[in-house]
């Protein structure tokens, strides 16, 4: 027995056990899809693949700017909270002597409210108070029937996952050649086959322990075999690897550098596999150059660079949460008392 | 409002402040250093009014914006990560107009200053008469304020750089140039132009006697450089002025060592028509020459008031004579050595009379150099006392140590070998009125003044015997400006010790300006001159510098960001700083028009133009 370090940053959990939102209520998994029992080993595919030059990161972020209260003369209505919300897109070109990464011009970005309980109030918006101020807050209001607080964040994370999935929509028609990486599981659109999920942590484990057991012998730019997720609404079944971006250093637990990749199967799994066996070999071979170092950001290596970048811009465009603090608390403190 | 193009605005992550701003250049636009921009800014308290800032761009820098780590760099341009290229550019405020201190504000956007902008920006219209001075980077020509070289408001301009690339010396002959030729506004030189007069000291070579004949290579210079900057006019219409070489020229070289009787030859090999010059014994009696020949006499204190003495008892004995050689009671007989010069001297049937005549008197002709300090070593040394033993004649020695004394003497002796061709008295009237400097005297414009072939203690003594007869000849009220070009300053007008050279160079540089004595002084490191020199100096100009020198306090009239260009100038450009204009200037001046060596002197016809002229 020996103790073997987690290479995230401990205040994000672990690259084990991190948040997840399932997607899709998982039925079954199918293992042999793509090899049989006796070879459900891993694979290293031996050439470069130069399809999908052209990749497109989505990312989202969402942030709690204030929690509030709804109030009567009498008693405290609802609870809730005001926070910002931003989705965006990283693009990536690398083609025949082409090298260009730059963000897409489709940002998404405002302000929400979110109260519990059901209760509503008008939209409102925070003008600029001082002639140094600039741009005004506008706050869409989102309701939940949920009572609890936790709900409260779940409901902002679900609008931030509309979100993406609205841009992703766009990204599809806009470049049908791109391939287009979600940060996180694979979001339900329907047929689209050119978006694929990417998930950091290992929590759900939905194959045995026989075969994780060859997961954790993955080696850098190695996979594991495709398998078949069936899911209740067969539209949207899904094929899932696991990849292996970096190598752990010794002292790393088995599963560092591990992601899973999901895309999508269908309700016709047979068809799309030879499709999807070249979409997991030419992620054995890019994605790990996409893949950041320890020094370069706290969940090294599984958070890609063009993600850490886009994460960091839209922080950026967020605006400053303590300047939008005090903008909210002079806003209600002109409400009158 | 107005038809500046805009190039950007200003930045919101720097401080903005009425001094400095940092601005981001729009995507597309070209800033680089030295661009003359200005921002519009709102008074906050009434937005109707606004204030423009004028400024230069004194730092431009871009760099990937949004990455962390050096190692991002590769890893953006791999395509792997995004990232923005920010371009950003610093301004040093130069002018606020009207004179409201307010920060610009963020976002307030950047104009490339033009027309009216640009002349507001360089304060011409505050220049009564602007001088072209060369050409800006953008382009356009730069001025100096006129009024700060002429004496009205300040005079004379210093320039350093290294020797050889800061072209110093091409630099100075270019204002010179733009001086004499520059469509001025009228009575900008004062006294009409034909009282201007202009002493160049020639140093090196024989380089500066051809000035006055066109440049073989000029064309082909000045076209190289407007393909390079893609424009259709050479620098010198760009700052309005002629393409010739310099007009009513007059040069002038030390006189060979002739022999008594032969023809005076200036000691020249390339040029023609090159005035020999020298001085008479008398003129170096009656006109205090002899300080300049111990230009080092810090050296030794006490020789101080011996020489002071010995130049008032020689005045007195050249004030009742003529000239050109000084008369004295006979004294060669009691000097042992006296007697072989006599000997030595060769028979000439031209100078029979006059040899005759002074054996027949008992009066001694001092007709050389050594024979002045023959006369003076009779007089400090061996002349016979009233107790009858040599001990000299106590009105000239003034109760000096015998140590003293013989030191003053060695000194002279030294100095002989070096001046005795320049210092004579045994040539005729006519010869002679050839070979006298006298500048402010001639119709001529332009004095060219060889020192090139003289040994440095006679290079001393030219300039500073030639300097103190332009002072004292201006100080006594004589009319007009005279531009005085002088390299390696640093020799005649050391930081540390006192001569008499240095003395005039102090005089002119702090009391010339209201006498219209100008100096155009130049050196190789301004902080090995005399503070007080370099300090009068209204312009002051650098060329290329030495980077240990460019950190010196004598350039903190610079910015930082000009001090550091300083040690990477190219030949040719200079930074130019103005009293009234707060930044400085970087221009590059005009290939010369003026053959500035035999080579380019253009004297032959070449093929095509003789077709032309043949038909």
């Amino acid at each position: 027995m020996k103790l073997r370090l987690d290479p995230w940053a401990s205040d994000y959990g672990t690259s084990l056990q991190a948040e997840e939102v399932v997607v899709g209520e998982v039925e079954r998994v199918s293992l042999y899809v793509e090899r049989d029992e006796s070879e459900w080993v891993a694979i290293a595919p031996p050439h470069a693949t130069d399809e999908w030059p052209h990749v497109l990161f989505i990312d989202g972020c969402r942030r709690i700017d204030a929690r509030v209260f709804l109030e009567d003369e009498r008693r405290q209505l609802a609870f809730g909270l005001l926070g910002s919300c931003a989705v965006g897109v990283a693009s990536s070109l690398r083609d025949s002597g082409i090298h260009q990464a730059h963000f897409l011009d489709l940002w998404d970005i405002d302000q929400v409210c979110i109260l519990s309980g059901g209760h509503q109030v008008a939209a409102f918006t925070i003008d600029q108070g001082l002639a140094s101020q600039f741009g005004a807050l506008r706050f869409r209001i989102v309701s939940t029937e949920a009572r609890e607080l936790d709900a409260l964040e779940g409901t902002l994370q679900s609008d931030m996952l509309r979100k993406e999935r609205a841009l992703a929509a766009r990204l599809i028609d806009q470049f049908p050649d791109a391939l287009i990486l979600c940060d996180g599981p694979r979001p339900l659109l329907g047929g689209e086959e050119n978006v694929v999920g990417y998930v950091k942590t290992i929590r759900d484990q939905k194959i045995p322990p026989e075969q994780i057991n060859q997961v954790r012998l993955l080696e850098e730019g190695q996979r594991s075999p495709l398998y078949l997720v069936h899911t209740k609404d067969p539209r949207h079944q899904y094929y899932e690897w696991f990849l292996r971006l970096r190598d752990p250093r010794p002292w790393l637990h088995s599963f560092a550098g591990l992601v899973r990749l999901q895309a999508l199967a269908g309700s016709a799994p047979a068809s799309r596999l030879a499709e999807v066996v070249r979409l997991a070999d030419w992620s054995c071979l890019q994605l790990p150059l996409f893949s950041s170092r320890q020094h370069q950001d706290p969940r090294a290596p599984q958070q890609l660079l063009p993600i850490r970048a886009l994460e960091s811009e839209l922080r950026r465009r967020m605006g400053d949460t303590r300047l939008l603090r005090r903008r909210i608390t002079s806003y209600l403190a002109r409400q009158g008392g | 409002m107005n038809a500046n193009p805009t190039i950007g605005m200003v930045l919101g992550t720097e401080d903005a402040t009425p001094l400095q701003f940092w601005f981001a250049v729009s995507a597309g636009c070209k800033v680089q250093l030295d661009d003359i921009v200005f921002v519009e800014v709102g008074d906050p308290s009434n937005q109707d009014q606004g204030v423009r800032f004028y400024g230069v761009v004194d730092e431009v820098r871009r760099r990937f914006e949004g990455v962390q780590f050096d190692g991002d760099t590769e890893l953006v341009v791999d395509g792997l990560l995004p990232a923005d290229v920010a371009y950003g550019a610093h301004v040093l405020v130069t002018r606020v107009d009207p004179e409201e201190f307010i920060p610009p504000a963020p976002g307030d956007r950047v104009y490339e200053a033009h027309g009216d902008a640009l002349e507001k920006a360089l304060y011409l219209d505050h220049m009564e008469s602007p001088l072209p001075a060369g050409v800006l980077r953008n382009g356009e020509p730069g001025f100096i304020n006129f009024d700060f070289i002429n004496g009205q408001k300040g005079a004379h301009v210093n320039i350093s750089g290294i020797s050889g690339i800061a072209t110093k010396t091409s630099y100075a002959l270019f204002l010179l140039y733009s001086l004499f030729n520059a469509k001025l506004q009228e009575g900008l030189l004062r006294m009409g132009s034909s009282a201007t007069k202009a002493v160049i000291f020639n140093l090196k070579g024989e380089d500066l006697l051809f000035i006055d004949q066109p440049n073989s290579v000029f064309s082909q210079e000045e076209q190289r450089w407007q393909q390079r900057h893609r424009v259709n006019t050479s620098r010198y219409s760009i700052c309005g002025l002629p393409e010739t070489p310099f007009e009513s020229c007059e040069m002038y070289a030390p006189a060979r060592d002739a022999r008594r009787g032969e023809a005076l030859m200036a000691d020249v090999i390339q040029r023609e028509g090159v005035r020999p010059y020298l001085w008479t014994v008398h003129a170096f009696a009656n006109e205090r020459m002899l300080p300049f020949v111990l230009a080092d006499r810090e050296a030794m204190t006490n020789l101080a008031f011996l020489v002071g003495h010995v130049e008032e008892k020689l005045v007195q004995l050249a004030a009742k004579q003529a000239g050109p050689h000084l008369e004295v009671d006979a004294f060669r007989h009691h000097l042992e050595s006296a007697s072989a010069d006599e000997e030595d001297r060769e028979w000439s049937p031209l100078n029979a009379e006059e040899f005759l005549n002074s054996k027949r008197t008992d009066r001694d002709r001092l007709e050389t150099f050594d024979d002045l300090v023959s006369y003076l070593e009779y007089k400090l040394l061996y002349q016979v006392g009233r107790d009858g033993s040599p001990s000299g004649d106590p009105t000239w020695v003034a109760s000096q140590a015998k140590a003293t004394r013989e030191a003053f003497i060695r000194r002279l002796r030294g100095a002989s070998k070096y001046l005795r061709r320049l210092v004579r008295g045994d040539l005729n009237q006519d010869l002679l009125k050839r070979a006298v400097l006298d500048i402010l005297g001639s119709d001529k414009q332009v004095h060219v003044v060889d020192l090139h072939q003289l040994a440095p203690l006679a290079q001393m003594f030219t300039v500073g015997v030639l300097l103190k007869r332009i002072f004292d000849q201006k100080e006594a009220g004589r009319k007009g400006q005279v531009f005085i070009v002088l390299d390696e300053l640093n020799k005649y007008a050391p930081s540390e010790g006192e001569s008499p050279i240095k003395d005039v160079l102090l005089d002119i540089a702090e009391r010339g300006r209201s006498m219209g004595v100008i100096l155009i002084g130049a050196q190789q490191t301004a902080s090995e001159v005399e503070r007080r020199i370099v300090a009068n100096a209204a312009i002051r100009v650098v060329g290329r510098l030495d980077a240990a020198e460019a950190e010196r306090g004598e350039y903190r009239f610079m910015p930082g960001s000009f001090r550091m260009r300083s040690t990477i100038l190219a030949p040719g450009t200079m930074i130019v700083h103005q009293p009234d204009v707060p930044s400085p200037m970087m221009l590059t001046f005009p290939f010369p028009a003026w053959a500035t060596r035999k080579k380019e002197a253009a004297e032959s016809v070449s093929d095509s133009e003789a077709q032309d002229i043949l038909g």
